[in-house]
């Protein structure tokens, strides 16, 4: 079991949920506890590369910029490739640490790893 | 954690009620207020017909629970007045209860590292 698992259903922007969450995982991977984040729904969109710098334009944190903090902590990042292809995001826009596993594979991670699970 | 307001959604209301049986079957509570939840920290709510989450949140603390407010949340929501207190190991606050602590986010990871369950309210 991880420590801590984060699941994230938001978009980055317009909902302060996928930062939350990214934050949330950075928190704990800053304290040694080790976690996962799944992103799923909405949430893959928090996984593409190339986001501008919204602080400059539209006053909201930057998930990306947390997204390379996590990663370059050794967090675990995965985008489900069912709702990736649902909105035509392909592996290429993932940001570089970020897996792709199909639905099973989510699963059987959420069922074997996820006693401490939030969801944003 | 709470992630969502005390009214407006049945989320705090569940996370209480949820709260309340884990404490009546003997586990330790904590609770961790972020985003649009650490208003359930604001002193003096008194809802007609809603459950009053402070209170709830009051009988929790009496009961051994330990309750932490998001810092960052708290001072974008106008909570914190002052800088942080180390006797107290927590921020000031005019306006929240002293049910609870303002403290940062690592409370939440201390809270949840060795917890037997994780449960969270409203990020749905």
């Amino acid at each position: 079991m991880v420590g801590l698992m984060v699941i994230l259903t938001h978009a980055p922007f317009g909902h302060e949920n996928a930062f939350a969450g990214l934050y949330t995982a950075l928190a704990a991977q800053t304290k040694n506890v080790e976690s996962i984040v799944i992103l799923r729904m909405d949430g893959v969109y928090a996984g593409i590369k190339g986001q501008e710098e919204p602080m400059a334009k539209i006053h909201l944190p930057p998930t990306e910029e947390v997204v390379n903090d996590y990663v370059g902590l050794d967090g675990k990042i995965y985008a489900e490739s069912e709702s990736m292809s649902n909105r035509n995001i392909k592996a290429g826009d993932l940001i570089e640490g970020v897996i792709e596993l199909d639905a099973i594979a989510i699963e059987k991670l959420i069922l074997d790893q996820g006693e401490r699970i939030v969801v944003f | 954690m709470l992630f969502s307001g005390p009214y407006g959604s049945q989320h705090a209301d569940h996370m209480v009620r949820i709260a309340q049986k884990a404490g009546e079957k003997g586990y330790d509570v904590r609770i961790f207020l972020y985003g649009e939840g650490v208003h359930a920290q604001l002193e003096g709510q008194s809802p007609k017909a809603f459950l009053n989450i402070a209170e709830k949140l009051k009988e929790f603390k009496t009961s051994g629970a330990d309750i932490i407010s998001c810092v960052r949340c708290s001072q974008a929501r106008g909570y914190v007045k002052g800088d942080f207190n180390e006797g107290a190991n927590r921020y000031p606050s005019e306006k929240a209860m002293d049910a609870v602590r303002i403290f940062s986010l690592y409370g939440f990871i201390d809270q949840a590292k060795d917890a037997h369950k994780v449960l969270s309210f409203g990020g749905v």
